[in-house]
């Protein structure tokens, strides 16, 4: 207890702090990741323990079952001859909830009852599921409430049949599915060529099919919209008809896998696990491959997802996220997660969903316990500045954008140093001059309500195109220019367009100074940015006039979710100097506007020098691959330093001082005039000492 | 001695074949250059319009050829871009019969494809009745006179 309050205090350092001081101690717990594919339990290596979910052992997991309102996923450890559970809400841990670990059959409290093999199961309420208790060719009820097993059916031997539950032969059972609505459970037996069902009320069995030849070996089965779902051992996955004793059902084809193991739905899609397949995993509604993200796009099949042919595996679908899977095999001695984000469809790093983001398919609701980040950008987030030299050989993709990166870095750190949270860093980029103030006005806000995003970063590099979007397209009611560019409204004099806009008196007084240039048919242009900053006045009406849309940004983003941030987030781009003169102006702005500031400027300059030999993230346009690692280290680090991404334990510590006007002013000179230093300070020491003087002057008058 | 002799001993058998073989390669861009025009792909990607309910605007950048717009048929050629414009490109949902067309060029385009503004030069500003101008059918004469406001830059 003392080294974790130790370590605590010592997290409330910084990000790296947090990060070190936890795993030197060892005090702060492990935590699972939630990333796309994780673990969820067991180190893999056969055996049995209970406890935390990284040091637990399975052998042989064939089954899983999910119990949503006690927080328990229970595995059927076929080869303990136990069931265990894992606890979702108390870190993964895991615990044997049923068998004593000796091979049997005795019913009786949980803790004493034996099992033999148990396989395949299914939860048939809040409190219970059913296990096919494959040695002993049972099935047995297993009450949590109760703490109780009870054998429900099979009379002991290996078959089939149908009546009385206790009197018919059962197994080769390889799945189960409960039918809420019948109040059963169907139940296939491929190498006997038939599916059953068990009515729960009556307990007898009843044949579905046998030796039916739109389904010879019915084997993985489903529940998708009341509907049932059976893949046969050859593939093929229809849906079946109501059941009426004595007729066969209809049966309608809906898909096809390879090798089909097992099937689970979510989100009103059908999944299947797949057997020695490239893709361990296919979405059968649209007929998708589930394939994990990957560096090189023709990665090798991760082999950790690998599954046998002929043996079923448990699968089943993650309550607490639409979309995602807990998966189990008896060659894995571990349980994992899957989740279907569209990582191979959607592996371009400029790829859009369809749902508002340029980013994987990442579902409309937010997974319990996760902290979702929008980044706003233009292409520095996602595009990749590669020497021509070396383009040939690289062709990188989303996983390798800040934003991808960013998440890893931020959910591995949770899962490391018990952050608390999970983290999902969604991004809607525009690739293009497009004024980044302007456009989140259209297309993030709705974003933010949809997918229920806790913070909003506006990725802000120097220098901007809004002014450009103020004098050339429609002002709305807003006082901020439309979406989109308006030829009609382009083509007209520019004298017209600036009567009643909000840039007038900008334009006016930059008129003044000689910094507006005629630009085309109908057009003005204003001198950059840090040119227009050297005027008061000019900045003033910057000011203002910028923090229109950035304004409207935060209160359009404040209607659709009170809770949600916004944060300006300020990073150099060496094309477009050292960032340092505009600093301020974008702080200011930042204010002005009544968002939160994230100034990356600092870690930039101390770190660009040594990470450069290894990320190149300084010198291009836009970062290489190695450079968006680098960037996504920094914003991650910023982002909990400053206590905007929330993590349990770390108090936000103070903004960094920024140097004063004089220290900025001082490197500008130098870079505008080429001035050397001393120059500098000489002619300030002029300065000072004459205006000194003025002062003594007088006060001996 | 031979005219080929002479050539190759002159080099300049290299020019010929240099020049033959950039007319063969050019040859494409030139027939799409002086063939009849090509429409739907001119319009392609270049076009943008606008129900503005009481009338209709298109714009067309027609910088990709704006080579066939320095002929002597500069003025017809304007006139059935802007009928062809109104054919092909009106939107299904708009009622309004008042048609007002832009035609320039915009010589450049940014990184990433989309038009640098401060490149555009105005060619035509025409505008007229839909109903008039389909009415004067492709090429007629009298299609000039359909348009009652026709403006050249």
């Amino acid at each position: 207890m003392r080294l974790r309050v130790a370590a605590r205090m010592v997290r409330a350092g910084a990000f790296g702090a947090t990060a070190w001081a936890g795993l030197a101690c060892h005090a702060a717990a492990l935590q699972p990741v939630s990333h796309y594919h994780d673990l969820v339990a067991g180190d893999g290596e056969p055996g049995f323990r209970d406890g935390e979910f990284q040091h637990a052992r399975f052998r042989a997991p064939a089954g899983l079952a999910v119990l949503a309102s006690r927080g328990l996923l229970v595995v059927a450890d076929r080869d303990n001859h136990r069931l265990r559970g894992i606890r979702l809400e108390d870190s993964n841990r895991v615990e044997t909830v049923a068998g004593s670990g000796k091979k049997g059959r005795a019913d009786g409290p949980a803790g004493a009852a034996e099992f033999d093999a148990p396989s395949a199961i299914v939860a048939i309420s809040d409190d219970a599921v059913l296990v096919n208790d494959e040695g002993s060719a049972l099935f047995r009820l297993v009450d949590f409430a109760k703490r109780r097993v009870e054998t429900v059916a099979g009379n002991g031997q290996r078959g089939a049949g149908e009546g009385d539950a206790r009197t018919v032969a059962l197994g080769g059972v390889w799945a189960l599915l409960f039918v809420p609505a019948e109040q059963s459970v169907y139940f296939s037996q491929p190498e006997l060529h038939a599916l059953r069902r068990l009515d729960l009320r009556s307990r007898t069995v009843a044949t579905v099919l046998s030796d039916d030849p739109r389904l010879p070996k019915p084997a993985a089965l489903a529940l998708l919209g009341g509907k049932i779902f059976v893949a046969d051992r050859n593939g093929t996955v229809v849906k079946l008809g109501a059941f009426t004793p004595g007729s066969p059902p209809s049966v309608e084809g809906v898909g096809q896998g390879e090798r089909i193991l097992s099937m689970a739905s979510s989100a009103d899609a059908l999944y299947a696990t797949q057997g020695k397949s490239e893709a361990p995993w296919v979405c059968v509604t649209t007929g998708e491959r589930g394939l994990p993200p990957a560096v090189i796009s023709d990665a090798p099949p991760v082999p950790w997802l690998a599954f046998d042919e002929d043996i079923p595996v448990g699968f089943a679908a993650d309550p607490r996220g639409d979309r995602a899977f807990f998966a189990t095999a008896p060659s894995l001695h571990a349980v994992v997660s899957l989740k279907d984000y569209r990582f191979r469809a959607l592996a371009g790093a400029r790829a859009e969903s369809g749902t508002g983001l340029v980013d994987y398919a990442y579902p409309l609701k937010k997974p319990a316990g996760t902290f979702r980040i929008l980044i706003l950008g233009d292409s520095h987030v996602n595009f990749f500045g590669i020497a021509p030299s070396r383009a040939s050989l690289l062709d990188p993709g989303r996983v390798e954008t800040m934003p991808k990166r960013l998440e890893l870095l931020l959910s591995a750190l949770s899962a490391l140093d018990d952050g608390g949270r999970r983290f999902e860093v969604l991004s809607l980029t525009r690739a293009s001059w497009d004024a980044l103030l302007v456009w989140p006005n259209y297309h993030a806000i709705d974003v933010v309500r949809k997918f229920d995003v806790d913070l909003v970063l506006l990725m802000q590099p120097p220098s901007t195109n809004t002014i450009e979007a103020y004098l050339n397209r429609p002002i709305t009611a807003k006082g901020i220019p439309a979406d989109a560019v308006d030829p009609e409204y382009l083509l007209k004099p520019h004298s017209e367009k600036i009567r009643g806009n909000p840039a007038a008196a900008l334009v006016d007084r930059a008129r003044q100074l000689g910094w507006v240039h005629p630009h085309g048919e109908g057009q003005v242009y204003l001198d950059d940015l840090r040119t227009l900053m050297t005027d008061g006045t000019t900045r003033r009406e910057l000011v203002r006039l910028f923090a229109r849309p950035l304004g409207a940004l935060r209160e359009g983003i404040r209607d659709a979710r009170s809770a949600t941030k916004i944060a300006v987030c300020y990073f150099p781009l060496s094309s477009r100097g050292s960032g340092v003169v505009e600093r301020d102006f974008w702080k200011e702005l930042s204010d002005s506007a009544g968002t939160d500031w994230l100034d990356l400027l600092d870690p930039f300059v101390v770190l660009r020098d040594t990470w450069f030999p290894f990320a190149e993230g300084w010198g291009y346009d836009h970062f290489t691959p190695q450079g968006h690692g680098f960037f996504a280290f920094v914003i991650g680090h910023e982002l909990v330093r400053s206590g905007l991404a929330p993590f349990r334990g770390v108090a936000p510590l103070p903004a960094r001082p920024r140097p004063g006007p004089a220290a900025l002013v001082a490197p500008e000179l130098r870079r505008r005039y080429d001035l050397p230093l001393a120059a500098i300070i000489a002619a300030a020491g002029v300065l000072i000492g004459f205006l000194a003087a003025r002062i003594l002057l007088r006060r001996d008058l | 001695m031979t005219g080929l002799r002479r050539l190759r001993r002159d080099g300049a058998a290299e020019l010929v074949l240099s020049v033959a073989f950039a007319l063969a390669l050019a040859s494409p861009t030139m027939a799409a250059d002086s063939g009849a025009p090509a429409w739907p792909s001119w319009f392609e990607k270049n076009t943008t319009v606008s129900d503005k309910k009481t009338y209709v605007h298109f714009f067309w950048n027609a910088n990709d050829v704006r080579r066939r717009f320095e002929g002597k048929d500069r003025e017809s050629l304007i006139a059935e871009a802007a009928r062809q414009l109104v054919v092909r490109q009106y939107p299904k949902r708009a009622t309004a019969d008042r048609m007002k067309i832009d035609i320039v060029f915009v010589a450049e385009r940014d990184g990433y494809g989309m038009p640098k503004w401060d490149t555009l030069a105005r060619v035509a500003h025409v505008e007229g009745s839909r109903q008039k101008i389909l009415a004067a059918g492709a090429s007629a004469p009298g299609l000039r006179k359909a348009f009652d406001r026709f403006e050249l830059y």
